[in-house]
């Protein structure tokens, strides 16, 4: 069946790719974003709700529930516990941009959650995570 | 990652309450930024999951409420696209009922256009 014709998201969100003012709030949000599908993705294999998450981490629910809602301007610290909460520890990398991509044209400072190496043990799976910062540009 | 689904705004640019025509209008860019990454997590997530991360309500069969942040989106999936038919901001607790219409217009309208494709 024939759809009628709308505007794709790729044709929408193409006319920002070369404002810059876009590009920086790219910057500063996508971290944020990245943040909540870590933590989501990570309390879902865990089995745990938000509520359950908040009593790890010695938060409320509602702070979860912000920082869930990738608006929230989480601090490193609150990440952290949250990461501990999950049986994960928190890595710092920082991470040029590669030149020539359309939208990243300063540095990140990377953030990763990994497993916590229990018993000589560690797993495999590693959970990443960003938090960009620009570079002095 | 790959999306699951594509994504479409409808009706498009220059109708009436056309999604696109929101997104092109706002000054801020955060906000633009915020419902490209939002929306970018639907389309990458199956839609079991969206719940997950946003809070759904089921108007009807062809009308799905999705109330992320600061945003409300109305949308359906059909086949493997999302189809946005209107978009706002949240202004309170409760979906203001004009915005409810609104939605439900272009979503008529897509229904109407589909039957007749």
């Amino acid at each position: 069946m024939a759809k009628p014709k709308g505007d794709s998201f790729g044709k929408v969100f193409e006319k920002f790719s070369k404002d810059p003012a876009f590009l920086k709030a790219k910057r500063a949000v996508n971290p944020f974003f990245q943040i909540v599908e870590n933590v989501v993705a990570k309390r879902i294999e865990l089995g745990l709700s938000q509520k359950d998450l908040a009593a790890r981490a010695k938060t409320h629910q509602s702070r979860i529930s912000k920082i869930e809602s990738g608006e929230h301007d989480i601090r490193l610290s609150t990440l952290i516990s949250i990461a501990e909460a999950l049986d994960c520890e928190v890595c710092i990398q920082f991470v040029p941009f590669s030149s020539g991509k359309k939208e990243e044209d300063s540095q990140y400072l990377s953030l990763f959650m990994k497993p916590i190496k229990i018993g000589g043990t560690q797993p495999e799976t590693v959970i990443h995570g960003t938090v960009a910062f620009e570079t002095g540009n | 990652m790959t999306p699951i689904y594509d994504l479409e705004f409808f009706p498009g640019s220059g109708q009436k309450y056309s999604p696109a025509d929101f997104i092109e209008g706002l000054t801020n860019k955060t906000e633009v930024a915020i419902i490209e990454r939002r929306l970018g997590l639907l389309m990458n997530h199956p839609q079991m999951e969206w719940g997950h991360y946003v809070e759904i309500t089921k108007i009807d069969e062809n009308l799905l409420q999705i109330t992320a942040g600061s945003h409300r989106f109305y949308c359906c999936v059909d086949d493997n696209t999302i189809i946005v038919f209107y978009i706002c901001r949240k202004v309170s607790q409760k979906a203001l009922r004009q915005d409810l219409k609104r939605a439900g217009i272009n979503r008529d309208l897509y229904l109407k256009e589909n039957r007749n494709g």
